[in-house]
């Protein structure tokens, strides 16, 4: 079997483990499954160490026939765009377990669909072929309704089915896109899903539609601008960008911790990949009408997301719009299409990836000592968990982009590749730094500093497990603000490859 | 009895082995009465195998036509194979269903192989008369199996407005035969076709053409009726919700299948043989459209609202007649028919699949737990957890996500729509998937969302009956998550049943 298989679905096998051993011997359950998301972690360590960084397209790829009479493939591959996130997601997943030790509710079904979701996760990342892609992509789904459908809070019920619904309103518009692509196609080429070959022929001008339909033309516009409007709404409403957004403060608030942290971590950035890949990689011609339009999105998310977590006085709230900020400078980035902008956008993704999941599972943390979440019900945490505040300290610093952290370098790279085409946009985005650097010191200012809020003066600091999972998040916000290279290294030839689409 | 004649009787195997379970069954009721029950269930089971088995003898050992009025094709096949396996499974629930303990479960096994019976004559006839009698013994099986519970109110009733119904309906498409009988002089439906085509060269909109649109019009509402299309929908929930489950059951998946079955011939026999007029049978197409854009929506929509289970399914199962008659549209939208006969097909056999499952879990956690409203399913995902974990299956695949066959379903019926330019269409029917979404989801929101985890032991179910009812419903999980992700061979063989 091929590394790439064995990453996706090894996280499989230990959900089938997980299914045979009973649901009373819990840390057994919570073992299966640490051990399920330590393979593809250390399988994606070896692929990022093995990973050609003058390649820019596909490595490790694998070809099988899947199902002949659609020339469908079982296709796979990873290309600098794709692997950081890979990893990411294999970090993530095997972190999310340990977040989750203290659930006591159906242990074995939590960890059975953390499982599943991990399979569905890293299939997307490497699928080559549309459908294929869209397959691991509604796979995703069916456990995150679950994860925060049953161990969510209050609201979880309205949280999950809203969750479910908007990415499904979404990727039934994708799933059109895709046949549409393919009955475009499907005379023309023996593999008519497989992305490679599509981005090729739609580049070269082959696939106008119009053997479907005469001129190619639907209701007044080219038949391919609807199929690229479909997929980028499918991976709109993931990221989310303004206005599909509102499902996400929902999901994050209400989902418990490891997930809110895989939510922020992971499943945003799919929608971001999804853009990076289909919109700009598949469609250059039609992404380059579109541009200005998603730099100016790209804005308002960024506006508008920190002004409305300036105004909010849940803690993990406020980290949830702060989310939909983040996700704007990708947009941002991604619509300048130049080398800067992209790598920026490709490098926000993965350190948004970190300092999210992190500040998710600081919120966690204080949530799990005081059971509520008002930023002002807090006060003086730091002389009594003073190691808590540090790493807190560390997490906000790296979020709101300080020098010397991850956020810094992928939100100036995104600022200084978009500067060049969209002045006036950039300059306004710069407003957005500024802000959620005012909410994100002023909630620590209300959250630790100041007189100790007697309620709290037995709080505890944060333990053993709590650092472990951590440590590693905060590891990364710092070394790849100093060294950014590690991570550039990897992307740049293949950034340079989508770049080069846009002449 | 000549050999030509012999050979002739030979295709009627599966129909003769389900008549010998009709009267076995009886005989052994009479002989052995309450204390046969396992036997007469046996007994039917075997006629259902045997029937099965001779359809999946390879064609060629029997004349395709028979007697002048059966065609056993390809698409028979297909649809026999649907009808005859769907009773088989029935018969497995009907024996363990505690909801029909009081009432006699002997006399049930022959009504349902009857039924079959006139289901699967019903999709081999290409003849006015033979359609309409296979049609009564279909439909007059189907009313008293409906009200199966005499005492209960809701059988009875749901009895007697499926008899009325019905009968109006059948009133109304005997009607239509007449005039098309008026036209073309034929019972053969071959014949009625290249009568209807005759009529029309007269190019203008005269008075035949006027008598062939109100006759078309007349058929469809009789056929419309069977596979519960809005407007001709109204029967149906009462009707889903009344009837003993297993009923319900057959109705959704068996009866759905060999109405479909039936109109899809007609269509095809009577206004795609000839060159019909190119200008007129898009317009039939778009017809076809808007009633399967209404049936899906409305079904969708109606089913948001309901709070007991069989009812929910039964407005899931108008929405997917819906979805259904997506194809049956693009087949008569005068581009190539196959794409649409395709994709109809394909998708009926993924919603077999789903549609038998998730019934056998409402009867499963019914015998269990007596649940039959939304609120009795709390929490009994963490006491059934097999049954729960396959109804979401089940609920994912009617849905259409993947990795099911209800998904691969879709996608057939979205290209196939995308391919004949009907794109409206396509695009309603995506959106009729996150409606339906949200309902189906209203299910495993009881099961696993609401009430506390804890484990209820119900009334457990035992004995060998349960188990092979139970080893049906995970049969069809794995083919909903086979027919999936390989779904192949499902394409090849309805490839094979193409009119």
């Amino acid at each position: 079997m091929d590394i790439l298989s064995l990453i996706i679905f090894s996280p499989l096998l230990a959900a089938v483990a997980i299914l045979l051993i009973p649901s009373e011997r819990k840390d057994a359950l919570r073992t299966t499954c640490v051990a399920g998301a330590l393979v593809p972690l250390v399988l994606a360590t070896k692929l990022w160490v093995d990973f050609d960084t003058t390649v820019a397209s596909y490595q490790f790829g694998v070809s099988i026939d899947w199902i002949k009479s659609l020339g469908i493939q079982y296709s796979l591959g990873v290309d600098g765009l794709s692997i950081p996130m890979v990893w990411l997601a294999a970090l993530l997943m095997f972190i999310a377990p340990f977040a989750a030790w203290k659930i006591e509710k159906g242990v074995k079904g939590f960890m059975l669909l953390l499982l599943l979701l991990e399979t569905g996760i890293l299939g997307v990342f490497c699928s080559l072929d549309l459908f294929l892609f869209y397959v691991f992509w509604e796979v995703m789904l069916l456990p995150m309704y679950f994860l925060i459908g049953i161990w969510g809070g209050k609201r979880r019920e309205y949280a999950a089915i809203k969750f479910f619904l908007y990415t499904l309103a979404g990727s039934v518009l994708m799933l059109l896109g895709i046949v549409a692509l393919y009955l475009c196609v499907r005379d023309v080429t023996p593999t008519p899903f497989s992305i490679p070959v599509l981005s090729e022929m739609v580049q070269s001008g082959q696939v106008t539609g119009a053997n479907l339909i005469n001129g190619g033309v639907l209701f007044g516009w080219p038949f391919l601008k609807w199929v690229f409007l479909f997929f980028f709404i499918a991976f709109a409403i993931k990221v989310p960008i303004v206005p599909f957004h509102t499902w996400l403060p929902d999901a994050h608030v209400e989902a418990p911790t490891s997930i809110s942290m895989v939510l922020a971590g992971i499943l945003l950035k799919l929608g971001c990949y999804g853009i990076l890949r289909i919109n700009l990689g598949m469609f250059p011609d039609i992404a380059m009408d579109f541009a200005t339009i998603g730099a100016v999105i790209g804005v308002v998310s960024i506006l508008y997301g920190a002004f409305v977590a300036m105004a909010q006085t849940d803690f993990k709230r406020m980290v949830a719009y702060s989310s939909v900020s983040h996700m704007g400078y990708v947009l941002l980035g991604a619509s300048a299409l130049t080398s800067a902008g992209l790598n920026g956008a490709a490098m926000q993704m993965f350190t948004h990836g970190t300092s999210s999941a992190m500040l998710f599972l600081l919120v966690g943390v204080a949530y799990d000592r005081a059971h509520h979440r008002e930023i002002e019900g807090f006060g003086g945490l730091a002389s009594v968990a003073p190691v808590y505040t540090g790493i807190t300290t560390l997490g906000f610093f790296a979020a709101l982009g300080l020098p010397g952290m991850s956020g810094f370098v992928s939100e100036f790279l995104v600022l200084v590749g978009s500067w060049g085409v969209y002045p006036v946009l950039t300059s306004l985005a710069v407003i957005g730094i500024v802000i959620t650097a005012a909410f994100l010191l002023w909630t620590l200012q209300r959250v630790f500093l100041g007189p100790l809020n007697e309620k709290y003066k037995d709080f505890p600091d944060v333990d053993k497990r709590e650092i472990f999972t951590l440590v590693p998040l905060a590891i990364l916000c710092v070394l790849l603000g100093v060294v950014p290279q590690i991570l550039l290294g990897h992307m740049e030839a293949t950034m340079e490859q989508i770049r080069a689409l846009f002449g | 009895m000549t050999p030509e004649l012999l050979t002739q009787i030979a295709a009627l195997k599966p129909e003769i082995y389900l008549t010998l379970g009709i009267v076995l069954t009886v005989i052994a009721d009479l002989v052995f009465g309450v204390r046969g029950r396992n036997l007469v269930a046996v007994l039917g089971l075997a006629a259902v195998g045997m029937a099965l088995w001779c359809l999946a003898d390879p064609a060629g050992s029997h004349p395709e036509r028979v007697f002048g009025m059966l065609t056993f094709d390809g698409y028979a096949r297909f649809f026999r194979a649907l009808i005859i396996s769907a009773t088989g499974i029935v018969i497995l629930h009907a024996v363990v269903f505690r909801g029909m303990e009081n009432v006699s479960r002997n006399e049930f096994v022959p009504m349902l192989l009857g039924t079959a019976l006139g289901g699967s004559l019903l999709v081999s006839t290409d003849n006015l008369v033979m359609l309409l009698l296979s049609l009564e013994l279909l439909s007059l099986n189907s009313y008293l199996l409906a009200g199966w519970q005499r005492k209960e109110r809701r059988s009875s009733e749901a009895a007697l407005k499926y008899l009325v119904y019905g009968a109006l309906a059948s009133a109304i498409m005997i009607f239509g035969f007449s005039l098309l009988y008026g036209i073309s002089g034929s019972l053969s439906l071959p014949v009625i076709g290249a009568g209807v085509s005759a009529a029309w060269s007269g190019g203008v909109l005269g008075t035949t053409q006027l008598v062939v649109i109100v006759a078309t019009a007349l058929v469809l509402v009789g056929f419309g009726f069977k596979i519960a299309a809005f407007p001709f929908h109204f029967w149906a929930p009462d009707v889903y919700e009344g009837a003993p489950t297993p009923v319900t059951t057959f109705l959704a998946v068996a009866s759905k299948a060999a109405g479909f079955g039936v109109l899809i011939r007609f269509l095809d026999a009577v206004f795609l043989g000839e060159a019909l007029n190119a200008e007129w049978l898009p317009r039939l197409g778009h017809v076809i459209a808007v009633i399967s854009a209404v049936t899906m929506t409305y079904g969708n929509v109606t089913a948001v609202l309901q709070r007991n289970v069989k009812r929910m399914l039964a407005y899931s199962s108008i929405a997917h007649a819906g979805y259904l008659l997506m194809g049956v549209a693009v087949m008569t939208s005068g581009l190539d028919a196959d794409i649409g006969l395709d994709a109809t097909l394909f998708y009926l056999a993924t919603y077999y699949v789903a549609t038998l499952g998730a019934f056998g879990c409402v009867m499963a956690l019914s015998n269990r737990f007596g649940a039959e409203d939304l609120d009795d399913y709390r929490g009994l995902g963490w006491s059934a957890p097999f049954t729960g974990a396959m109804f979401v299956l089940f609920l994912v695949s009617l849905t259409g996500l993947p990795p099911t066959a209800g998904f691969a379903g879709k996608v057939m019926l979205f290209m196939a729509s995308l391919d004949s330019g009907l794109y409206w269409l396509a695009v309603v029917g995506a959106i009729n998937a996150v409606v339906s979404l949200f309902y189906y989801f209203k299910i495993a929101r009881a099961m696993y969302l609401r009430g506390d985890s804890k484990f209820i032991a119900g009334i457990p179910d035992r004995g060998v009956m349960v188990f092979f009812a139970r080893a049906s419903i995970l049969a069809l999980g794995v083919a909903t998550v086979y027919y999936g992700l390989a779904f192949d061979g499902l394409k090849t063989w309805v490839e094979s049943a193409l009119l």
